[in-house]
């Protein structure tokens, strides 16, 4: 593995030395290494028979493989991007703004369509969502922008108008998209980031309620209001069609109890759950492993979601620690979102499970992201260092 | 790159030797930190306490409701049918089976999700399916169902095309399902007592609902979880729940005994211009076997619904254009449709029903020999009491005049002569004697207030008399009484007229009528036997046997000469009964009537006994409406067929010879001596015609069937006469007129039906008609019938 992470090594410190590079967050790497490996495991239980059903029976492991190769370019990713200071996102904030809306954009004109929407692209024989790209290049923008801001994000001007301006930049090409759920992730993300960056709570109140407005206007022009909403609060009023999916979410769960199934043993899997693989993994993991082994994941989840705030609050500079947020926040909300639809808390959205749910882009990317956390952890590192040493 | 890395490690250097550092500096922005703590508590932790509890809740609390719904979902109970027995003949004729069958469904949810063309889908399932195609179409809009089927119990033959079909074009949401169909190869035969099964398969009249529940077996069932598309599940579990093949059963009707008296009665319809049907009963008289129990005009079981009366079915046919023809939706629409679906089903029943166990008649004159030899064993009359019939007379008790059927009057009679002229009126007396109390205990003994017990459904017992009317003389009057002892103003059904008299005839036990006698499993194996019941005797061996020699007197010397069958001893009795319950349309009784004869055979020792009845004979033949004109020639028509099939031994007496049939035999090559002695043997004498040696040539030709004691022609070298002549015109002829007719065409009579030498018996019937041109020698056979034969 490209990451060495060495302890404190005491040696250096008695000699008096100081390493370019000090280590990553252990703990951090650790909890997020334990996930993408359950995550794979439940992967491949959870895809297994989907994979054979592909195949002809021939085949279990074909959705394994893909999500492994792209972990594995996900690792290195990881290992690359912990290596780069934080610093270089700030300047390359700009660039990567206009690479993304110009990707968002390329998508709209030679994107590929999977199930209905245009959201793919191929680049060198690569599938990827630009979305993905655009989710990151959201992060770094505003972390840019709340440095440049400074205390002046308490104005409307800056914080509302600066931010808002931005974020409309990469939403409106999305909104063309129709990537629904990609607009309300980056919309959340945005929100909490403004809102660390210090502009006035009222207004992103105000804003939340302006983009409910939005969201109920647009759902119902879009014309599947109505069954969504049942579908949600009603799954077995229609238990064939609208609310086939989230019925079979919950007798996957339901039937897990305690202990589950087993590891493996899931019934729900065999082309009863759709999306059994992706969106909905996290029902197959209940199934199998209970209530205990689902409340594992989630305190895993937990975890990491603290350490990688942690790891933000303990930055060098305000620009670290706003993409440290910005990055872990991600992370949350995509898990909250998630968990939240497989257990029919909130109505169906399509937004994945990070480091569980199949999709190779997003998993790489999601470790790439995840990297960046560790080489702002470095920093911090130092910083506790010197702490100690004063 | 460069130059951040340059910057980085200039810091690192800076911070070398001053120990003061950025991370002090930023906890100076203390609002930001606080912020961002909030966030950390709020996506870290607070977000996933309602997701935890939400798990709690599915997975503890909810757990069994959800695994259920689980183990609900992913179960799959696949029905193993079970075959249907068959139901056979006593000599193991397949009467019902069943046959492998189809049906269409469309899964209309399944072609929207394949996005199938239902354009051209309707077109072609249209076609092959004889369906109108945009119902089809209609039935796959409705998406919201799995299974809508669009033809029920297709032949194989077209359910491969329709395979074919889905093969070719790759379509998902056509499915064809295994099913069964009943079939029933003799058709009509017997439809009444057989039944049918329904659209499910189950039976719904006669055998098929009456021993339904040993027919159908029992449907077995596997249960196995399955993934979704039926994909295998390594952790599945199957339970199997075995079918048990249907019982097959055996009855007690044959079939060829079945096809003659529906064909008798048939005959007796077309002949006579039957209005409303015929019914009639071959029984066993001792063991209570059904040989045939047919109800005219029958139905075909194989298209059950379909109304077979030619006449009913266009009444019906024209019902519905009419209403067809009316604005849909409209109240006259609604008022038609009525009244067709009314027609329609009222024909149905009327059709499925088998008159001889469901519907109550008048039995008439029949029931005589139920009073008669109720009056002989309680004593109340001998074979010497004495009757005067002077054709009517007023009865005490009684308001109306009784009238004799014969309105000149039978004169003085005795008993047997009373029962051979069938006279009311002394039978009237003799209810009399008896008493009321009497006459309705023996009425009861003999079973006529009570159902059969025969293993059917839907017998009805009729409707007698309520006890105190015939027995309370003082308050009820003596009409019921009297009138019930011929038989008028109260209904029974065939089959109790039928038993009593077989207990009659039979010593004197009431058995319990049954047509299965068997019921075996699928391997063959005895599930059920039925034997005889004998339920009570009702009267003496004594008063039996004094009943046979008058019921064979009635056949000898009565009113049902018509029925004699040269070779045997038949005995029975007519009757002709008016349906006083029936008013045309100005509320007058119509007077419709039903012509009876209950034959039993042979008197010796009675075996079988015949009941043959016509309902509603018409006026417009000209033929008088009698049991003994029309309905004692219809049984002994069967009887003449029937007894020899059965095995009955012929017993000719001398006065039958001429009535016996001799086979001839071919003598070619014999000698004279050779021939005469086996011409002997057979009952025929010869006339030897040339001078050869053996016999070169016969008339008749061999094979022949010829009356006993006629002469036959052998030629020894000389040639045969091979001349052809005309057949006379024998109707009306009698026997000594038709016989002389027939010596002078050189043709050999056989004499069937009433064969007494009566001058009122005359032919009614020839086998060949007049003016054809036969050969000389030919057999013709010759029905004779007392045509002025009465009641």
């Amino acid at each position: 593995m490209a990451i060495q992470p060495r302890l404190y090594a005491k040696e250096d410190r008695r000699l008096g030395q100081s390493r370019a590079r000090e280590s990553v967050d252990i703990p951090f790497l650790i909890i997020l290494l334990l996930l993408m490996s359950v995550g794979l495991a439940m992967l491949y239980s959870a895809s297994s028979a989907q994979s054979q059903y592909d195949t002809g029976y021939t085949d279990s492991t074909k959705y394994l493989q893909k999500q492994a190769v792209c972990a594995g370019i996900g690792l290195v990713a990881m290992a690359a991007l912990s290596r780069i200071p934080a610093g270089f996102w700030l300047k390359t904030a700009w660039p990567l703004y206009g690479i993304s809306i110009a990707l968002l954009l390329s998508v709209l004109l030679f994107g590929q369509s999977v199930n209905g929407a245009k959201r793919w692209i191929n680049i060198a024989g690569l599938q990827f969502q630009p979305s993905e790209i655009a989710k990151f290049t959201l992060i770094v923008l505003f972390s840019r922008l709340t440095k440049g801001f400074g205390r002046a994000a308490g104005q409307f001007r800056y914080g509302v108008l600066g931010f808002g301006a931005a974020l409309l930049g990469i939403l409106i090409p999305l909104a063309l998209e129709k990537h629904l759920s990609a607009i309300m992730l980056m919309g959340m993300v945005a929100v909490v980031m403004m809102y660390v960056a210090g502009t006035n709570p009222r207004w992103l109140l105000a804003g939340a309620a302006l983009a409910a407005v939005f969201v109920v206007v647009y759902v119902s022009l879009m014309g599947y209001a109505g069954d969504r909403i049942t579908a949600w609060l009603h799954p077995e009023q229609d238990p064939s069609d609208t609310g086939y999916q989230i019925l079979q979410s919950l007798y996957a769960i339901g039937s897990g109890g305690v202990l589950g199934l087993g590891l493996g043993k899931s019934k729900q899997k065999y082309l009863y759950l759709p999306f059994q693989y992706n969106d909905y993994i996290f029902a197959i993991i209940c199934e199998e492993l209970g209530l205990f082994g689902a409340l594992l994941i989630i305190v895993l989840f937990g975890a990491l979601i603290l350490r990688g705030y942690w790891i933000a609050l303990r930055a060098p500079d305000r620009f670290s620690t706003v993409l440290g947020t910005g990055l872990i926040t991600l992370i949350a909300v995509q898990t909250v979102l998630n968990l939240g639809v497989v257990t029919n808390l909130l109505p169906s959205t399509g937004i994945a499970l990070p480091f569980f749910s199949y999709g190779g882009t997003a998993l790489a990317v999601n470790l790439g992201e995840m990297g960046i956390l560790l080489s702002i952890s470095r920093n911090r590192n130092r910083a506790t260092q010197q702490e100690e040493f004063l | 790159m460069l130059p951040i890395e340059s910057k980085w490690k200039g810091r690192d250097k800076m911070e070398k030797g001053r120990k003061k550092q950025q991370y002090v500096r930023l906890r100076g922005d203390s609002g930001q930190h606080r912020r961002i703590l909030a966030v950390a508590i709020v996506l870290g932790i607070a977000a996933f306490i309602p997701i935890g509890l939400r798990l709690y809740s599915l997975m503890v609390s909810d757990y069994s409701y959800y695994a259920n719904l689980a183990l609900r979902n992913q179960t799959r109970t696949t029905a193993v049918t079970a075959d249907r027995g068959n139901i056979y003949d006593r000599n193991m004729n397949i009467l019902a089976c069943s046959v492998s069958v189809e049906n269409v469904y469309l899964d209309p949810h399944e072609l929207k999700q394949s996005k199938a063309d239902m354009e051209a889908i309707s077109q072609k399932l249209g076609q092959i399916l004889d369906l109108d195609p945009s119902w089809i179409q209609e039935q796959g809009k409705d998406i919201t169902k799995r299974y809508k089927q669009i033809a029920a119990k297709i032949d194989e033959e077209t359910a491969a095309l329709i395979r074919a079909y889905i093969n070719e074009y790759d379509i998902s949401g056509i499915h064809l399902e295994p099913d069964t169909k009943r079939c029933y190869p003799f058709g009509t035969l017997a439809a009444q007592v057989i039944g049918f099964t329904n659209a499910s398969n189950t039976g719904s009249e006669g055998i098929e609902a009456a021993y339904n529940s040993y027919l159908e077996g029992s449907a077995g069932k596997v249960i196995t979880t399955k993934g979704n598309n039926e994909m295998d599940m390594p952790f599945s579990y199957e339970h199997y729940v075995t079918s048990r093949q249907g019982d097959s059963v055996i009855l007690t009707v044959d079939a060829t005994a079945q096809a003659c008296l529906e064909k008798h009665l048939e005959e007796a319809i077309a002949k006579y211009d039957v209005q409303n049907g015929a019914f009639g009963i071959v029984m066993n008289v001792k063991t209570g076997e059904i040989l045939a129990m047919a109800t005219v005009g029958s139905y075909d079981p194989n298209s059950y619904m379909e109304i077979a009366d030619p006449e009913t079915s266009q009444q019906v046919e024209a019902l519905r254009q009419a209403y067809l023809s009316k604005q849909e939706g409209t109240q006259e629409y609604e008022t038609a449709k009525k009244a067709y679906q009314e027609a329609r089903t009222a024909a149905q029943l009327k059709q499925w029903r088998n008159r001889c166990i469901s519907d109550g008649y008048e039995p008439g004159s029949t029931f005589k020999v139920i009073t008669m030899a109720s009056a002989l064993e309680c004593g109340a009359i001998d074979l010497n009491t004495h009757f005067f019939c002077s054709g009517s007379e007023r009865i005490t008790g009684r308001s109306q005049l009784l009238h004799c059927w014969r309105s000149a009057g039978h004169g003085a009679e005795l008993t047997p002569q009373a029962l051979q002229n069938s006279c009311n009126i002394a039978f009237a007396h003799i209810a009399l004697k008896m008493g009321g109390q009497t006459f309705y205990d023996c009425v009861k003994n003999f079973g006529i207030l009570e159902k059969t017990g025969i293993d059917l459904t839907g017998e009805s017992k009729g409707v007698f008399f309520d006890e105190q009317i015939v027995t309370d003389t003082d308050k009820w009057g003596t009409a019921s009484l009297t009138s019930g002892s011929f038989g008028q103003t109260f209904k029974i059904t065939p089959l109790q007229l039928v038993r009593g008299i077989a207990a009659v005839v039979n010593g004197g036990y009431l058995v319990e009528p049954y047509v299965v006698s068997e019921v075996v499993d699928a391997q063959g194996n005895t599930v059920l036997k039925q034997e005889t019941t004998v339920c009570r005797q009702v009267i003496s061996e004594e008063t039996s046997k004094t009943m046979r020699q008058l019921l064979q007197s009635v056949v000898e010397e009565g009113t049902a000469k018509n029925a004699s069958v040269a070779g045997y001893s038949i005995g029975g009795k007519t009757g002709t009964s008016e349906k006083i319950d029936v008013f045309d349309e100005n509320g007058q009784r119509v007077l419709d009537k039903i012509v009876s004869f209950v034959g039993i055979a042979p008197m010796e020792d009675p075996e079988y006994i015949v009941l043959a009845a016509l309902d509603t004979p018409s006026r417009q033949t000209g033929i008088y409406i009698s049991g003994g004109v029309m309905a004692a020639p219809t049984v002994g028509a069967v009887m003449e067929e029937l007894l020899p099939y059965l095995g009955v031994k012929q017993n000719y007496t001398e006065e039958d010879a001429a009535g016996r049939t001799v086979i001839m035999e071919d003598y070619f090559g014999q000698t004279a001596a050779q021939a005469q002695k086996l011409l002997k043997e057979a009952g025929l004498t010869a006339k030897l015609q040339g001078s050869g040696e053996t016999v070169t040539a016969q008339i008749p030709a061999a094979g022949q069937s010829l009356p006993g004691g006629s002469e036959v022609i052998l030629y020894f070298g000389a040639p045969a006469r091979e001349e052809q002549t005309a057949v006379p015109n024998f109707i009306g002829m009698n026997r000594q007129q038709a016989s002389d007719a027939a010596n002078k065409a050189g043709l050999y009579v056989l004499v069937a039906g009433n064969n007494s030498v009566d001058l009122n018996v005359v032919v009614t019937e020839q086998s060949e008609a007049a003016d054809t041109q036969v050969p000389v020698g030919t057999t013709v056979r010759l029905v004779f019938a007392d045509t002025k034969a009465a009641d």
